[in-house]
């Protein structure tokens, strides 16, 4: 479904058209309210409320943006509350003030966004490789490592890594050195 | 709230991660980097393998995101909407000019019909014929799409799949909409026309190829090019819609109906064009028109809030009343000192009715008021039979009329 598609269903109604957008969304407005209020049991309810909120005005809404950005809006106005509400003991103090700092919610969503991002690049990828992914760029495990905990042969431990980087290319910092080398070669 | 630029740096470094940013981006990345030690620390978080790997491992809670999820679709797709409000401004691409509509209504439930006389004239109106779009859709009256080459094809809810016409043009169907957007046609030497048929009790949504969206009530039928090449752009309608048109000075475009020819540029309109009605009614929401009768050469220019009534014979412009003229985009019917007859005229169409008087003398019997846009037609001869002095007899299909 394109985006066009999409916000056709979500506008009609259809679950489908919302039940992706809430994939697309949730986890991310979870991190948020966590990241506002990490000691509140209400973060699902929040969460919850912003998205029968966007329901009830769907038709207002012709781009995903606009989506993303009025369900972060609501989530994040729903968060500082609680923490204004809350009774006033130190650590809710000091997280007041970080957070009624614009600056820090919004580098909490740009965490969220990228985590989401990330985590659906992988996702895309066959399992196979997802695993070669997890074990062998996350745990950091050489591939003769990662071949025993996979039960499968170095080789196939090596083809998936080829894949993945088609597919993915993860540059992180602090890889070993043959991580390196295996981009290298990969883009020759 | 800079939201925008902030999306968009996260898009920058998910780039990054995934190795396809370019040097240009790699810039602005690093300016938000030394915009403030906040921003290094996110970046430097991001970009490790540790803390990556901790934060993604956490990401995902299937179990919790469904139970979430049940929680949010119990409460809206799964509930049966008794709702009585519905939001009604139409926010588009075209959101600026979406900003001028007058229209901001949030329309609540309540009902009330009172009927200012009931005159008897002397010459009591025929019972009109409704144009039976639906006698050409087959028994189960399905929406109807009739392609270039004469073929037609049954438009059924629900359906979601792409229809690849003669010219291998390739039109997506969603639910209840089409459209002919982004269709990687192949070029073609004249135009090629489609019409879409809505039959009484559905609805129907089209955007056209240059971005166009059109909302078809029921009983309405568009007739209109695949892809618009000449300098005009035209289409053809049968009954009622809400246009939404793109915006292209270059070439206006064009709604021919019975009695008129609408002209417009870039605009936001309503345009009530039923057959077997004297007058059509076109009511301007935004951006500007010209209408001309067919018969007549005259032509006169609306302003937002103007509605245009036009007959074979003469064109009379005026303030509008936008509510009413929309109310069935927000599944409403409004009614100013109608007719019962014009009353049930728009019930037919709607839920796909026959009617028929008792008494003609009833026909005249006149009505003030709102009511919301039941699923089914029961509530609202309920509603009716309550307040007038009319009461019906509903058989399957069928609706007589009777006084009381």
């Amino acid at each position: 479904m394109d985006e066009y598609q999409l916000i056709i269903s979500f506008i009609n109604g259809d679950e489908k058209g919302f039940k992706m957008i809430f994939e697309s969304y949730h986890r991310q407005l979870i991190y948020l309210a966590q990241g506002i209020i990490p000691y509140s049991t209400e973060i699902e309810d929040i969460v919850q409320e912003a998205f029968l909120k966007l329901w009830d005005r769907r038709e207002n809404f012709a781009h995903l943006d606009a989506i993303k950005s009025f369900l972060y809006i609501c989530v994040k106005n729903t968060c500082l509350n609680h923490l204004k509400h809350d009774k006033v003991s130190d650590k809710y103090r000091s997280r007041l003030d970080k957070f009624s700092d614009e600056q820090n919610v919004m580098l909490k969503m740009i965490e969220a966004e990228v985590l989401q991002d990330i985590h659906m690049a992988i996702k895309k990828l066959p399992l196979g490789c997802q695993k070669v992914v997890y074990y062998g760029y996350f745990k950091e495990m050489t591939n003769n490592e990662v071949a025993n905990k996979l039960n499968v042969s170095v080789n196939t431990v090596k083809t998936q890594k080829m894949r993945a980087l088609k597919g993915l290319k993860l540059i992180l910092k602090d890889l070993p050195l043959g991580f390196v080398l295996f981009f290298i070669v990969d883009s020759i | 709230m800079r939201l925008n630029t902030d999306l968009e740096i996260a898009n920058l470094i998910s780039k990054f991660l995934k190795g396809s940013i370019e040097e240009e981006e790699k810039q602005q990345l690093y300016a938000w980097r030394k915009e403030q030690e906040a921003n290094e620390e996110l970046w430097r978080h991001l970009t490790d393998a540790e803390y990556m790997d901790e934060k993604l491992g956490q990401w995902d809670n299937q179990p919790a995101s469904d139970k979430l999820w049940n929680q949010i679709a119990k409460k809206t797709t799964h509930h049966i909407h008794t709702r009585k409000s519905y939001p009604s401004i139409f926010t588009s691409k075209f959101a600026l000019v979406a900003a001028l509509l007058v229209i901001g209504l949030l329309i609540s439930t309540w009902f009330h019909f009172h009927y200012q006389s009931y005159q008897i004239l002397d010459k009591p109106i025929a019972i009109k014929s409704i144009e039976n779009l639906s006698k050409e859709s087959e028994e189960d009256n399905a929406v109807k799409l009739i392609m270039s080459n004469g073929t037609s094809l049954s438009l059924k809810e629900n359906e979601q799949r792409i229809i690849i016409d003669d010219n291998g043009l390739q039109i997506a169907q969603l639910d209840r909409s089409l459209s002919y957007k982004d269709n990687h046609s192949l070029e073609q030497h004249a135009e090629a026309f489609n019409t879409l048929i809505v039959p009484r009790g559905k609805h129907y949504q089209l955007m056209l190829a240059d971005g166009t969206k059109v909302w078809l009530n029921a009983a309405s039928s568009i007739k209109y090019p695949t892809n618009f090449q000449g300098k005009e752009r035209r289409v053809e309608l049968q009954g009622e819609a809400y246009f939404e048109v793109a915006k292209d000075s270059k070439h206006p475009f064009i709604v021919n109906t019975g009695k008129s020819a609408i002209k417009v540029l870039g605009t936001s309109f309503n345009i009530k064009a039923y057959p077997d009605e004297q007058s059509d009614k076109t009511s301007l929401i935004s951006g500007s028109v010209k209408i001309s009768s067919r018969k007549s050469n005259k032509e006169i220019e609306l302003k937002p809030g103007d509605e245009a009534t036009v007959t074979l014979h003469a064109i009379e412009a005026g303030q509008g009343d936008l509510d009413a003229a929309l109310a069935w985009r927000n599944k409403m019917f409004i009614f100013h000192n109608s007719t019962l007859d014009d009353l049930m005229q728009m019930l037919s169409r709607e839920y796909n009715v026959d009617v028929v008087f008792a008494r003609n003398e009833i026909k005249e019997y006149h009505f003030t008021g709102r009511i919301e846009r039941y699923e089914k037609i029961e509530p609202i001869l309920d509603i009716i039979g309550q307040t007038a002095k009319v009461r019906f007899k509903l058989q399957q299909n069928k609706v007589t009329v009777f006084p009381q």
